[in-house]
């Protein structure tokens, strides 16, 4: 047979079960639409930062520092050899109303203050309305500010109002249309307000102790050999604690977090996938089997085994082709959507177009998954003897002998179901290597697929062998052999067990992760901080203590040091591995060049425990003592008794380490990795932060304007306003964590079906036989329903279960959070399976019930 | 045309077939009978090729079978053997049409649809071509069936109770299109059935009893009535009688 015959014969097998087929590749749709769609997304995105960057920096380089960048070295030489630089300085603070609007509650908000040189920015532009309000921020000659477009409602401001930024009076020149960079990821804390920074210093915050950037961007000239110049001086910069960024790395942040967010959606993209696949794979399973008889014909009429084969791996082909391509058109046409709807969030306009490779990158892992899992079902077709043709029963009854040999003989025999596991082991970890461009992923997720199917799979042996032991016990006699179903010849209990469990596994390991998060994200309940002061300087630590304890009696002013690491052990901090591409740099990476806040306290918080060592308590050690976090110390490699050194503005700072503490980080209460024993470090510079929990809005904007008022320079942040404006990219993000959730649903019970359809043959005769020596209809459905409540029961049981393996880990990683068993879900999980998996399987029997058993057994033997 | 020497087959410790030696000529039609469990269903799918001796040789047309590969053998019943069997076994998913082209279509045969349309025409389903098993009677199956079977001018064929599923009338039918395609087609027909008329109609029956052959009667064409050696020579009336069987008890004339 030429292929061209095989398509054609594979198209005509599937003549009365091609909506059986469209049903169970509906799995693979949804899993390469969410990967097409991440996928077009961030190339898309990509695509424009990468056109766009010197747009997006607003310059061909940038040095940001924690203090003033000194004007000699390194930006002399960019000088000299002809380049022109503007300084920027960020801060945050609050920006107040000097004639508060009696209809507007609040006078007074966070913002994010962008101090910037008359030449900035180099590239791009920044739009304001009116057009002229950014060119009089732009002159520097008076005192006026750019404010961003959320502040007007927020504050009741028009255009022409008088604001104070710290003790310096502003003028509302316009509003903030666009700036370079992003504005909705940078907008997490305080909205941006641009004024000139001859007037930073003015405000009086620029105080040490406060978080503030310092930032020098430069345009340089033509042809200037950029990343070779960062190259050559990122070393002395970071000595320097300077960090260079060029325009390559403009929009970091987004970049990272598509990259995570594309990431997670190309796993469970995969994930999908591989339900897709095993429900395919499934489905393959149900129908080969009930073509047996055809099959064997087609072999007695001089088919090769190979043709068969080949007609039936078409057939799988063709379903996982149709199936990707829906799913990549669907994947794109939501990216588009995205890139609408997401316009305000990114800092460029993305145009989602179509891509031949990234189409294909969607597209090849539907169809190698199907593939790969087809295999199962199409090597089966090999062991069914044409002799099928005369006799019904001509299956391979071989026995493998006892020791190595019949070991060796069983391996033969199972040659093709091995080729199979390690075809299929290779697609996933090949796939997902690929997907994730990383070989470790790929790995890492095989083995943990591998390891679930094979834990689910020794509890279906184990159900298999209680089922036998508890048969005996049970009265009624419809029950007993609803339960004897499961150990019986034929029976689907590890098929079923095994797929029911993967599902749930994956649903709930989700859900815990998603409630886990929700639950943590929740800012209003349970007594947590809503309110959070910053930049409290020695001397008003009294007269703000005073009004923090009018709103909140319990809550403390914490002091805090801002330092850095220099040494171990006398050993500098090696910083020469430090990820240079801010692009792939994360916060694990700028362990070694961050600047801390640390605290000194004589006891414990209730959010943190004592990990190792002992705790300096009331005692007053003679030398300076440091406690650290114990992730912290594993993740830099310090250990008990070192002796650290530290950098605190310029002047060395020395403690050990005497204890390590395991810091609830989700608490959301003021802690630091780094704390120190009372006594020598109280003399540092420092300044005091305070949380506390004020759950009526109106106390807490009160709250606000007092202290604000009395003190311009503190900073006061209103979880509840982060909330509000992360809210809608928080809200995006969970619409997106919910549809893949859904469309795992929908993947589970696709293969329940496939699960239950391929049990359907070894019951529908013995169903039959049943009638025939008297059972009625009822009692069929009894011993029927017993077998697949029982089965789906128990599958998502033991999948919920082994889902709390996974999750656990996986939140304690990498969110450092600990999960709550959510014992609703998996009781919900269990029980929904459950009936879920009764429904299908009388859906599937129907008729097998009702019909006269003679009927079935002529459908069934002809 | 199929020759078989010291054929046994075995299912574990069961000899279902034991020691049978054979001979057929090209053109020539026997019957094979014998009760439930005898080893007819056996020896056919031996003969055929679908199964796979425990010991001894199959000759089909001169090429010894047993040791060929799967793929070869599905080669060889594609070329030399068709099929009727009792259950009609029509693919249910294609039409009458598509049943009938199927093993040409296997073959690579361009011709496919045109000889399916003849041989359809010729079973008198010219009306029905189009119509899917499920839409046809028993008896139109098996035409159907018979059609499939000769789609590729089979030098062999095998009917395995071609008319148990049938009427009388309809096996009647069925019987006579049977006989008379294959000696349209000159094929060598290989019966196996319990209907003592059926049988009788043919060349040479091989009488079957606990995995041995235990007797070959010889019906028409000068050897009716006569007993005749299992290699196809005619010889004494005797049953032929193997040692430690039984011989004569159940067997008919």
């Amino acid at each position: 047979m030429n292929l061209r015959r095989e398509i054609i014969l594979s198209l005509k097998q599937t003549r009365r079960s091609r909506g059986k087929f469209l049903f169970s590749a509906m799995a693979i749709v949804l899993g390469v639409a969410a990967i097409s769609a991440v996928r077009s997304f961030s190339s898309s995105l990509e695509n424009a930062v990468s056109l766009e960057s010197r747009k997006l920096m607003g310059a061909d380089m940038r040095l940001e520092a924690g203090s003033s960048i000194p004007q000699n070295g390194m930006t002399a030489e960019l000088l000299g050899a002809g380049a022109r630089a503007a300084d920027v300085i960020e801060f945050n603070t609050m920006l107040r109303v000097e004639k508060p609007k009696p209809s507007v509650p609040l006078s007074t908000r966070l913002v994010r203050v962008r101090a910037i040189a008359s030449e900035y920015p180099f590239f791009g532009r920044i739009t304001s309305e009116p057009e002229s309000g950014f060119a009089r921020v732009r002159e520097g000659r008076l005192p006026v500010v750019l404010v961003d477009s959320t502040l007007l409602p927020a504050l009741g401001l028009v255009e022409g109002d008088s604001v104070f930024l710290g003790k310096q009076k502003f003028r509302v020149a316009g509003v903030l249309r666009r700036e370079p960079g992003s504005p909705g990821f940078s907008a997490g804390i305080g909205a941006p307000v641009y004024i000139h920074v001859s007037f930073a210093e003015k405000t009086g915050l620029l105080v040490t102790g406060s978080r503030i950037r310092y930032a020098r961007y430069f345009k340089l000239p033509d042809f200037f050999p950029v990343e070779e110049w960062k190259e050559k001086h990122w070393q002395e910069a970071l000595n320097a604690n300077i960090t260079i960024y060029t325009y390559n790395e403009a929009a970091s942040g987004v970049r990272r977090f598509m990259d995570n967010l594309t990431r997670f959606m190309t796993l469970a993209g995969l994930v999908i996938l591989l339900l897709g696949g095993l429900g395919i794979g499934l489905a393959m399973n149900v129908f080969v089997r009930s073509r047996m008889d055809d099959i064997a014909v087609m072999r007695a009429l001089g088919a090769t085994p190979g043709g068969t084969m080949r007609v039936f791996f078409i057939l799988g082909f063709l379903t996982a082709l149709v199936g990707s391509v829906l799913g990549y058109a669907i994947g794109f046409f939501g990216a588009r959507a995205g890139a609408d709807f997401g316009a305000a969030y990114l800092p460029v306009e993305v145009h989602v177009r179509f891509d031949a490779l990234s189409a294909l990158l969607s597209i090849l892992p539907g169809i190698l998954f199907t593939m790969a899992f087809v295999l199962f079902p199409v090597f089966e077709i090999r062991r069914i003897s044409p002799l099928r043709v005369l006799r019904r029963q001509a299956e391979d009854q071989t026995e493998d002998g006892p020791g190595l040999r019949g070991f060796v003989s069983k391996v033969i025999r199972l040659k093709y179901e091995i080729i199979s596991a390690v075809v299929l082991a290779s697609v996933i970890t090949g796939v997902s290597a690929g997907q994730s461009e990383s070989i470790a992923v790929g790995a890492f997720f095989t083995s943990g697929v591998a390891l679930a199917v094979a834990v689910l799979y020794l509890l279906s042996l184990g159900l298999i062998r209680l089922s036998r032991l508890v048969m005996p016990w049970i009265g009624s006699y419809r029950i007993r052999q609803g339960i004897a179903n499961l150990h019986r010849p034929g029976n689907q209990t590890s098929v079923m067990l095994t797929s029911a469990g993967v599902g749930a596994l994956l649903i709930v390991s989700l859900y815990t992760v998603q409630a886990t998060l929700q639950r943590e994200m929740r800012f209003d309940g349970g007594g947590r901080p809503n309110l959070y002061i910053m930049d409290v300087q020695p001397d008003q630590r009294e007269g703000v203590e005073a009004v923090v304890h009018r709103y909140a009696a319990s809550s403390q002013l914490v002091p805090m040091v801002s330092m850095r690491v220099k040494a171990i052990n006398g050993e500098k901090i090696d910083r020469s591995n430090i990820e240079k591409n801010a692009n792939r740099r994360n916060w694990e990476n700028s362990l070694r060049s961050y600047e801390y806040f640390a605290s000194y306290r004589d006891h414990l918080n209730t959010s943190e425990k004592l990990a190792r060592g002992s705790f300096w308590g009331t005692r007053r050690p003679e030398n300076q003592e440091v406690s650290v976090d114990e992730r912290w110390a594993d993740r830099l490699g310090i250990r008990m008794g070192d002796l650290l050194e530290f950098d605190i503005g310029g002047a060395p700072f020395e403690a050990t380490v005497t204890s390590m503490r395991n810091v609830d980080w989700a608490a959301m209460q003021i802690n630091s990795i780094l704390l120190f024993s009372p006594g020598a470090i109280e003399e540092a510079p420092h300044i005091f932060v305070s949380s506390l929990s004020v759950p009526a809005e109106k106390d807490r904007f009160r709250f606000q304007e007092e202290l604000v008022n009395r003190y311009p320079n503190i900073s006061v942040i209103d979880v509840n306003q982060v909330v509000e404006t992360i809210g809608g990219i928080a809200e995006n993000v969970a619409l997106v964590v919910r549809s893949i959730a859904f469309s795992t649903l929908i993947a589970g019970l696709i293969i329940l079906t496939g699960a239950i359809g391929a049990g359907r043959f070894a019951r529908v005769r013995e169903s039959a036989l049943f009638k025939t020596i008297g059972a009625r209809s009822r009692d069929i459905r009894v011993i029927l329903s017993t077998e697949y409540a029982l089965l789906g029961f128990l599958g998502a049981l033991a999948g919920s279960v082994l889902s709390q393996a996974v999750s656990w880990p996986l939140l304690y990683y990498l969110f450092d959070l600990r999960a709550a068993v959510p014992l609703d879900a998996i009781v919900a999980m269990s029980v929904s399976t459950g009936l879920i998996s009764t429904l299908v399987g009388m859906l599937i029997s129907r008729g097998v019930a009702a019909s006269s058993p003679l009927e079935v057994l002529r459908e069934e033997t002809v | 045309m199929i020759e078989v020497k010291s054929l046994t087959r075995k299912y574990g410790d069961l000899t279902v077939l034991h020691d049978v030696s054979l001979k057929i000529e090209r053109g020539e039609f026997v019957a094979v009978t014998g009760p439930s469990g005898s080893g007819k269903s056996t020896l056919m799918g031996l003969l055929a090729g679908l199964d796979r001796p425990t010991g001894g040789q199959v000759f089909l047309d001169h090429e010894e079978i047993t040791s060929l590969t799967e793929e070869d053998l599905s080669r060889v019943r594609g070329q030399k053997v068709g099929f009727v069997f009792q259950n009609f076994l029509l693919v249910q998913t294609l039409t009458a049409l598509e049943n009938v082209m199927l093993p040409a279509e296997i073959m690579g045969r361009a011709d496919a649809k045109e000889k399916a349309e003849e041989l359809l025409t010729r079973v008198g389903l010219a009306e029905r071509m189009h119509h899917y098993p499920a839409q046809l009677s028993g008896g139109e199956m098996q035409r159907v069936a018979i059609a499939r079977a000769f789609v590729n001018y089979p030098p062999i064929l095998f009917a395995d109770e071609p008319t148990g599923n049938l009427d009388s009338l309809n096996g009647d039918r069925i019987v006579e299109l049977l006989l008379d395609l294959n000696q349209t087609y000159e094929s060598t027909l290989v019966l196996i059935t319990h209907n003592p008329e059926l049988a009788g109609l043919s060349d040479r029956e091989f009488r079957l009893r606990d995995g041995k052959v235990v007797q070959v009667v010889a019906h028409r064409r000068g050897l009716r009535g006569k007993a005749s050696s299992p290699n196809g020579r005619s010889g004494s009336r005797r049953p032929v009688q193997k040692r430690g069987t039984r011989s004569g008890s159940g067997v008919r004339k």
